[in-house]
């Protein structure tokens, strides 16, 4: 027989039922009637022929019931009858169902928040063509692990492998765009090679990238607009191209807008071409960078490792080529591992144990399910003897849980939704990923998928246990002692504490991570401090020119320092955790360790900006108002550089150069270091710069972005306004960006982290939830499936406490092999969270020794409840009710 | 009164295909023609006839559509599908070769072994 006959019977069958019964009844009525009349024809009386002929025709019902199996439509209707009756069992028992509802939804909600954004962030990171073939690459020198790409190197690397399809560089910077009206806006421009928009395969929405003409030196001034920041300033119209724009006092023709969602990753604005924007310098000399990264993409045939291989071979050559001058050993990254960067594990760690906690609450539905179902072994048994199949059985359990998973779908489609946004709320601010989670698309669909797969798992096990006990027992009775049940519940009460266990250690370790991080002094005194980033701009020219910039700066905190609520203030750069640190070469007269280059953390700063942070002053003096470009060249280092350089001496009035790596390198004027501070966490707290070497911002006029920081005596985000049209007032051509509290910038620079432990300490205390409600659910069952016997025990002369014990134990039992699974998976997928943790070990003793202590404790409190109605059991009643 | 027979397991199907490739018959036609063509030999319980020509009907060898009977009422008559006569084709010559071994079998005596 072919498909589509079967499936249009199928379909009849549904949809034509009533018209099918009515025929089939019909045909058989006119059976009867014709035989009747032939009964009458052979000498039956006329008024008994018709009762004749259903005689010996039969059960009129049962041929109906075979012909209905005949068409196959019996599955169908069996289907919508078990349906109906799994519906009036859930309503039967509302608190079971509800209970099992709740923790399902709960469950899958929070499995399809953490999954739409593990897909928003993990699997499409990157909206360009084939994002798995992109490498990000760097040079590395030893104490700077991310540094620039030189130039000169990059050109190298072009021409020398063949390995990569193409390679591009590109260097984000802040330009300064002056509107006819209005203050000056600081826009993210990323300046582009030529080769860039070719290598991520992206096409512009309008207009075109850059001709290789517009690469040229002093070509044609052009600029490409990112999606949003064309909808912001030219309405999204097509006439924004050909259009100008006042970058940093120069026009720059728009020729092109990309397409929405890109640029969005690193907050790009614009893009403008490299090599019209750059430093002559920069294309000359190999030791020069532009805060340039590269990016490349494989060949079709390359893989990583091949690709790799020859780039540092390559890179190699050029450092034995050019020793002093290169920038270091090219080291690639997958690009998309880049962009995620600490989002990665996270995610990966929070999948897992949101995975951990629907496990969890699927064994504890399970446990309910098989609870129920055994108690209905007296309905299943009556069912098969009046004559419903297993298979019959097995599906009216499974269609049973289907049902409740899919209400719990409904229920958990949107806390899946709602979960995505929140979790996109607590990631760091400004996270590239926030929007693509909140978005939260997947989520819905998640969610339903998760629910049915829960409900065939969880429904499974109870279904096929029960279903084998009515085979095997006949008398519902007898089935009740049987082990198999007890034995599930076992091995389901078992999973539930190893889950917990594993995601309480986690959530323990991210725990007392924090709690160290949270002990690491950042080095200065991030309360009641404002911030506020000033580009540096002047008309006609964006060259900083002491001359010009330090007045105008000396009058700007001035300014600031007279508004009222103001305690003090400094300007600086980098302010702590501004995200970017400079590096700059530093060389001492006679050198350390043969002559080895010396690169070290850059940072300049007013006088005040010391006293403003509170970054404590060890040994000499900070900068004044008398250090001037005229006065003798100064220098201020932390203890971390006085430490590795000079160690066990007075750094203090001794003498170094900047910007070279050799001390007799006549280019540079030697420095003298006046004064030895604190060191600043400038990264993050958990990590470690090299040293640090503080000039004068009189004497270093090299930077644009600096930041003026406030100490505040008030609640400092309410100076914001005031401080800014401060800004505004003093220094008209220069944009302000990037107002912030530094506690705020603080917190942030722990969300990833934060989020990590929130998120598993909720996952973990729901799991562990669970887990008691298991222990104490399996030894209530088994303590009702044993009344019998404690009566026997006790009419036997057991005591009380025995009794107690016996329970008690049993639950124990369980709850310690469960705890020892915990740990046992705890150490084998805890060192995938090692880059999350902070001071401890993912092997951390003290963690793992707390968490099964707690957890024996609270198995045995979970258990108590059980074992006191055990031993409090009336053996007379007991032995009554067996 | 001759013996009246049981119908073999598995035969009824075949017994209808051949029954209606006479010509359309309504179901209780078909009970009649196969009665009268085993001259009244072989009994069909009239409750098993129905299932069978769902069944047939589901499989595509027959088909079913409404009529009026010879007595001027309303019944459903069935009539062979192509694919029903290549069914009926098959099942005779699969009926014929058993019965064939079948009757060979029992024919045997103990010399011929």
């Amino acid at each position: 027989m072919n498909l589509s006959n079967r499936l249009r019977s199928w379909a009849r069958a549904l949809f034509r039922r009533s018209r099918l019964e009515g025929e089939m009844d019909a045909e058989l009525r006119s059976h009867l009637a014709a035989y009747a009349e032939d009964l009458i024809r052979q000498g039956t009386p006329q008024d008994q022929a018709l009762r004749r002929a259903r005689l010996e025709f039969g059960s009129l019902e049962r041929v109906k019931e075979e012909c209905r199996d005949a068409r196959r439509a019996g599955i169908v209707e069996g289907v919508a009858q078990d349906l109906r009756f799994g519906l009036r069992m859930l309503r039967k028992s509302p608190g079971l169902t509800l209970a099992a509802l709740i923790i399902l939804a709960v469950g899958v909600g929070a499995n399809a928040a953490v999954l739409s954004a593990v897909r928003a962030v993990l699997l499409h990171p990157l909206p360009y063509a084939r994002p798995g073939r992109l490498v990000w690459i760097t040079e590395s020198l030893p104490d700077v692990p991310d540094n620039n790409v030189s130039w000169l190197d990059l050109q190298d690397w072009k021409r020398q492998n063949h390995v990569f399809q193409a390679i591009a560089g590109y260097s984000d910077f802040s330009v300064a765009m002056t509107l006819r009206a209005g203050e000056p806006q600081l826009l993210s421009v990323r300046y582009a090679t030529q080769g860039y928009f070719g290598l991520l395969g992206v096409r512009p929405l309008l207009g075109r990238t850059f001709s290789p003409a517009e690469h040229e030196r002093h070509g044609a001034p052009a600029a490409v607009l990112a999606y949003s920041f064309w909808k912001q300033h030219f309405g999204g119209t097509a006439a924004a191209l050909g259009r100008s724009l006042e970058l940093d006092n120069n026009a720059w023709t728009v020729v092109g807008v990309m397409p929405p969602g890109y640029g969005h990753i690193t907050h790009t604005q614009l893009w403008l071409p490299f090599e019209e924007a750059a430093d002559k310098s920069y294309f000359m000399q190999r030791q020069f960078s532009w805060s340039m990264y590269a990016l490349a993409r494989l060949k079709p045939s390359v893989t990583f490792r091949q690709a790799e291989a020859e780039l540092a071979a390559i890179s190699r050559r050029l450092e034995r080529q050019y020793p002093r001058t290169t920038g270091g050993l090219a080291v690639m990254v997958p690009l998309a591992r880049r962009i995620v960067g600490d989002l990665r594990p996270a995610l990966q760690l929070l999948a897992t144990a949101v995975l951990f906690l629907l496990l969890v609450a699927c064994a504890n539905i399970a446990s309910l399910m098989l609870a129920q179902a055994v108690g209905r072994q007296r309905e299943f048994a009556m069912r098969r003897a009046l004559g419903a199949g297993r298979w019959r059985l097995f599906r009216q359990l499974m269609l049973e849980s289907l049902m409740l998973s899919l209400a719990a779908a409904a229920l958990a489609a949107p806390l899946g939704y709602g979960g995505a946004k929140l979790l996109a709320a607590m990631l760091p601010a400004h996270s590239p990923f926030a929007a693509a989670i909140a978005a939260g698309s997947g989520a819905m669909w998640l969610a339903a998928g998760l629910a049915s797969a829960a409900g065939v798992l969880f429904g499974l096990a109870p279904s096929l246990i029960s279903v084998k006990q009515t085979t095997q027992g006949t008398a519902p009775r007898a089935v009740y002692r049987r082990r198999g049940p007890i034995r599930a519940h076992h091995a389901l009460v078992i999973t539930e504490v190893g889950l917990a266990a594993a995601l309480l250690i986690g959530a323990g370790l991210m725990w007392r991570s924090m709690a160290r991080l949270l002990n690491v002094s950042p080095g200065f005194d991030a309360r009641h401090l404002l911030a506020e980033d000033l580009v540096w701009n002047w008309p006609g020219s964006t060259a900083v020119i002491p001359a010009q910039s330090t007045p105008l700066l000396n009058r700007v905190m001035e300014r600031v320092q007279a508004l009222p609520g103001v305690a003090s203030v400094g300007i600086g750069f980098p302010i702590p955790f501004a995200a970017q640190t400079q590096q700059t070469y530093l060389a001492i007269p006679g050198g350390p360790r043969g002559g080895k280059r010396i690169v070290v953390n850059w940072g300049c700063a007013s006088n005040g900006y010391f006293q403003t942070l509170r970054i404590p002053l060890i040994e000499g003096r900070t900068f004044t108002l008398s250090d001037t470009r005229h006065s003798r060249p100064v220098v201020v280092i932390d203890q971390e550089l006085a430490r590795r350089y000079w160690p066990g001496r007075d750094p203090v009035n001794q003498r170094i150069k900047l910007g070279v790596q050799n001390y007799d390198d006549p280019s540079q004027t030697p420095v003298t270091i006046i004064g030895v501070v604190g060191t600043v966490k400038a990264a993050g707290l958990d990590t470690d710069l090299g040293g640090y070497v503080y000039q004068a911002y009189s004497q270093s006029p090299r930077d644009r972005e600096m930041t003026v920081v406030v100490r505040a005596a008030v609640p400092p985000a309410n100076l914001a306004r005031s401080v800014e049209s401060a800004l505004h007032a003093t220094a008209p051509y220069s944009p302000v960006s990037r107002i912030r509290t530094e506690e705020a910038t603080l917190q942030a620079s722990q969300a990833t982290r934060a989020l990590c432990l929130s998120l598993l300490a909720g996952f973990a205390a729901a799991s562990l939830l669970l887990a008691m409600l298991g222990v104490y659910g399996v030894l209530s069952y088994l303590v009702g499936q044993r009344t019998g016997e404690i009566g026997v025990r006790m009419a036997l002369g057991a005591q009380r406490g025995q009794i107690l014990r016996f329970v008690l134990v049993s639950g124990l039992g369980m709850g310690l092999i469960g705890i020892g699974c915990g740990i046992a998976a705890a150490l084998a997928l805890s060192r995938y969270m090692a880059s999350l943790l902070f001071g401890i070990g993912a092997d951390d003793p003290r963690t793992y020794a707390g968490v099964a202590l707690a957890l024996i404790a609270l198995v045995l409190l979970a258990c108590f409840v059980p074992a006191r109605r055990a031993a409090a059991l009336d053996p007379v009643a007991a032995l009554r009710r067996e | 009164m001759e013996q009246r027979l049981e119908l073999l397991q598995g035969t009824l199907d075949m017994l209808i295909l051949k029954a209606v490739s006479l010509g359309p018959l309504h179901g209780y036609g078909i009970l009649l023609r196969i009665q009268q063509l085993s001259r009244e030999r072989l009994r069909i319980q009239q409750g098993s006839l129905y299932p069978a020509l769902y069944r047939l009907v589901h499989q595509g060898w027959i088909a079913g559509e409404w009529g009026e009977s010879e007595n001027k009422r309303k019944a459903k008559f069935y009539r062979l599908t192509p694919a029903g006569r290549r069914r009926l084709q098959d099942e005779g010559h699969r009926w014929s070769a058993m019965a064939e071994a079948i009757a060979g079998i029992l024919r045997t005596t103990p010399g011929e072994i």
